[in-house]
């Protein structure tokens, strides 16, 4: 028999020498866009953000609980541990001594200060400023402090320095360079776990675990992001078990993904909701009384149910059950046609026949939803409301537009209603309201409300003023909200320590074990 | 030249004419001050009336800037050159597969005398023709990538494996066979009509004569006369084959020129949008110039004046 041993060792010996191959660990991640650059603050695509979650770090993140956890500062600034100024103007912030950028240079104060000058640098095309523009002085108090100063009261510093996409950059090698063309974009060096090894335009982006990383280093050797934006194609590889999870993935696929027997359908929580903006100066939708009729008319239970994927409830809250300021007690509007048809023949609008258009005045009763082309789910919710709308004499057509085009034309106030959904902060901002105000709201007194909640820093009292706003909305009907909106992501029963936050998906990949 | 020309000043302009701009972006943010988005047209150019961005932007292109990508903050030519040959790839491929089985069922259908065969290719053709690809592809994928497994869920190549010639066929059968089905009907139909229409012919009535078979007549001596005109219908389809691959490299997951533009658009990044529509643009006006220049070749009966 030696000549049988032999040949077991040779297995063996292949096998053992073969196994550091066959422990490589990669996570496949399937994302339906491509990144368009990876020089952090450049780009607004959620997908650009989950992409440099594995190369970048912030000062903060949100955790899966929506509480703050410190990543590259040592702890989170409060009022307690002396972070935050009493008066809530000033956040010191005390960096991790040990963190490091991937060639060996320590992240300093320097990195952060550097960081802000090219948020605001009014040369670069940075989407978005907020919060950092509004900062008045930004030191180093030493090499691993820095202390930043607001004009006023600010209690949306840290929500904006923990949200997606807010990475502190290398001065060292950015700095004197030109951001707006620099090989940086495709070629990111960071201080997270993971560097960009590998870019095939329009087909993946490939990562490789940082062995000398300043934090504890990943589990996982790879992680690979496919770009497929075909829906056939991701069911595919889904089908295949070619993937490990498929991120931002439209909520019709919700049946199909469930009965798969290697994947389970992941609730990614936001702070979004489905809402039709209503024109609060159109003559027709002026009247609060049609505003409130409208969502009576609507079962946005079963369309909660039929067309979300059940996945979630609907609330007549400004901000979603998910956010820590949620008023759950808001005055409600459960589906009732008898109340919306009352309140429509208060208003004037009154019915000949029990089948026909409301009229006032000659006119009809007709409303144009503005649609964004292109999503079948979307469609389906505006037919469920014209239907609804239909069985209490109101008409409604719809406009399709693209997904460009739909900003600008709320903004210019050129519409009666339009559908989509709006995404608030971990610490609101109110842009809906405050900012673009696209419903044309007018009550001075939930503006005050707003006005208050952005200086007052104790964030019970902060609570109280939200809650009293999202009161008011609920009994002007500003906006019509329709339900929330969970994104869904599809992760193999395989893959573990996949914890989707409001910010990103990816933010602890280094955890992630297969 | 002034067709290209006359082009280019359409394609501009249909590119500007929808509301919003790559500015927009950047006025989505509520806290951006009307100076910064003002600044940001400015830094683009986009503030300039559209004539003169049109011709700063002719200027630029005649000498081979196409300027920067506004997403991908790198010249537009590198961005669309990335995915180039992915399309030609894919295009081609499909040509081929269109063109034989076209040419083939032509043969089959006219040479036969039997009316099955011929409706049967007739038919087979014709389905190709009006099935939309987006439909066939998500099929082709549904049965053969998801259930049989004989070929990959898209893409131009294995993600870890070499990538040998063999793997590069792999991928691509699919999404050819796909493309190309739509072209079938159109060359065989021509092929076909062409065929019937000489073989009563006296050069093949000819070679009859002499003792060929009906089929090695038309094959040797009808054949040859009908592929000629056959090269311009291939000029002509291009324009089709371009707006096809379009939808394909959407199912299939190919990192073409057609994705690239589906994507751009929605983005706004003119640059890009206006590369990929110059480089279409000039590949159906080189191809149809090409077809012409062939002919001549090909026909000793043509000649240019």
């Amino acid at each position: 028999m030696p000549r049988n041993h032999t040949f077991l060792a040779a297995l063996l010996a292949a096998f053992t020498l073969s196994l550091p191959v066959a422990h490589a660990q990669t996570a496949t991640v399937v994302v339906p866009q491509e990144p368009g650059s990876l020089l952090p603050h450049f780009d607004l695509l959620s997908i650009a953000h989950e992409a440099q979650d594995l190369v970048f770090e912030r000062l903060f993140v949100i955790g899966p609980d929506g509480n703050y956890l410190p990543e590259l500062a040592a702890e989170v600034p409060t009022l307690e541990n002396g972070g935050l100024s009493p008066d809530g103007t000033t956040y010191t912030i005390r960096l991790r001594p040990e963190a490091r950028w991937h060639d060996g240079t320590p992240v300093t104060a320097r990195d952060v200060i550097f960081t802000w000058r090219v948020i605001t640098d009014p040369d670069l095309p940075i989407p978005t400023r907020t919060v950092w523009q509004d900062i008045d002085a930004i030191e180093a108090a030493d090499d691993h402090t820095v202390v930043i100063t607001f004009p006023g009261p600010n209690v949306t510093f840290l929500g904006a320095a923990a949200f997606a996409g807010a990475y502190v950059l290398p001065a060292h090698l950015l700095e004197g360079s030109d951001l707006n063309a620099s090989p940086f974009h495709r070629q990111p060096v960071g201080s997270g776990p993971f560097r960009l090894v590998e870019w095939q335009a329009g087909t993946l982006l490939r990562f490789e675990r940082v062995d000398d990383y300043w934090g504890e280093n990943a589990e996982l050797d790879r992680v690979v992001l496919r770009v497929v934006p075909g829906a056939e194609a991701q069911r595919s590889l889904l089908e295949r078990g070619e993937v490990d999870l498929v991120l931002q993935l439209a909520m019709t696929e919700l049946p199909f993904v469930n009965a798969l027997a290697d994947y389970e359908a992941v609730p990614v929580p936001t702070f979004a909701n489905w809402q039709v903006w209503l024109n609060n100066e159109d003559p027709i939708l002026a009247d609060v009384r049609v505003r409130q009729a409208l969502v009576y008319a609507i079962d946005r239970e079963l369309i909660a149910d039929a067309l979300l994927g059940g996945l979630t409830e609907p609330s007549d809250a400004a901000l979603p059950p998910s956010h820590w300021a949620h008023a759950d007690d808001v005055r409600s509007y459960p589906f009732d046609p008898e109340a919306a048809e009352q309140l429509l023949d208060e208003a004037g609008w009154t019915r000949p026949t029990p089948t026909a258009v409301r009229t006032r005045d000659g006119a009809e009763l007709e409303i144009e939803i503005i649609n964004i082309a292109g999503q079948a789910d979307r469609l389906q919710v505006i037919q469920a409301i014209q239907s609804f709308w239909r069985d209490v004499g109101v008409r409604a057509e719809v406009r399709s537009i693209d997904a460009a085009s739909f900003p600008p034309t709320l903004g210019a106030g050129e519409y009666q209603a339009a559908y989509g959904f709006f995404g608030e902060q971990q610490e609101p901002t109110w842009n809906l309201w405050l900012g673009t105000n696209w419903q044309r709201y007018d009550n001075p007194e939930a503006f005050e409300l707003l006005e208050r909640y952005s200086v007052t820093i104790d964030r019970d009292e902060r609570r109280e003023l939200a809650v009293a706003f999202q009161h008011l909305v609920a009994e002007d009907v500003p906006v019509l909200f329709i339900a929330p909106r969970p994104l869904l992501a599809a992760a193999t029963t395989d893959l573990e320590g996949y914890a989707p936050t409001t910010a990103t998906s990816l933010w602890n990949a280094a955890r992630w074990r297969k | 030249m002034p067709r290209l020309l006359l082009i280019s000043v359409l394609l501009f302009g249909v590119v500007h004419l929808p509301p919003g701009g790559p500015a927009d972006v950047y006025a989505a943010d509520p806290a951006a001050t009307p100076a910064a988005i003002e600044r940001m047209r400015e830094l683009w150019g986009l503030d300039q009336p559209l004539h003169v961005q049109y011709g700063r932007w002719l200027s630029r292109l005649a000498r081979g800037d196409w300027g920067m990508s506004y997403t991908e903050r790198r010249p537009a030519i590198e961005v669309v050159g990335d995915r180039l040959g992915a399309t030609l790839r894919l295009t081609g491929a499909a040509l081929l597969v269109g063109l034989v089985a076209g040419v083939t069922l032509g043969i089959v259908a006219s040479a036969s005398r039997k009316p099955l065969v011929r409706h049967a290719a007739r038919l087979l053709a014709v389905l190709g023709m009006s099935v939309p690809t987006f439909w066939s592809g998500a099929l082709v994928l549904l049965v053969f990538a998801s259930t049989l497994r004989w070929i990959p869920a898209g893409g131009m190549g294995s993600i870890d494996g070499p990538r040998t010639f063999l793997d590069a066929l792999w991928h691509l059968a699919a999404p050819a066979l796909v493309l190309g089905s739509v072209y079938v009907a159109q060359w065989m139909r021509f092929v076909q009509a062409g065929l019937d229409a000489v073989a009563e012919d006296d050069f093949v009535r000819t070679a009859r004569s002499k003792g060929r078979s009906r089929v090695g007549a038309l094959l040797r001596h009808g054949l040859p006369n009908v592929l000629l005109p056959l090269v311009t219908v291939l000029g002509l389809e291009l324009p089709r084959l371009l707006s096809g691959a379009m939808v394909t490299e959407v199912v299939f997951t190919w990192p073409g020129i057609g994705r690239l533009l589906h994507g751009s658009l929605v983005a706004r990044d003119y640059p890009v949008v206006l590369g990929v529509l110059v480089v279409a643009a000039t590949a159906v006006i080189v191809v149809n110039l090409l077809t012409d220049l062939l002919y001549g070749a090909l026909d000793p009966r043509v000649r240019y004046a």
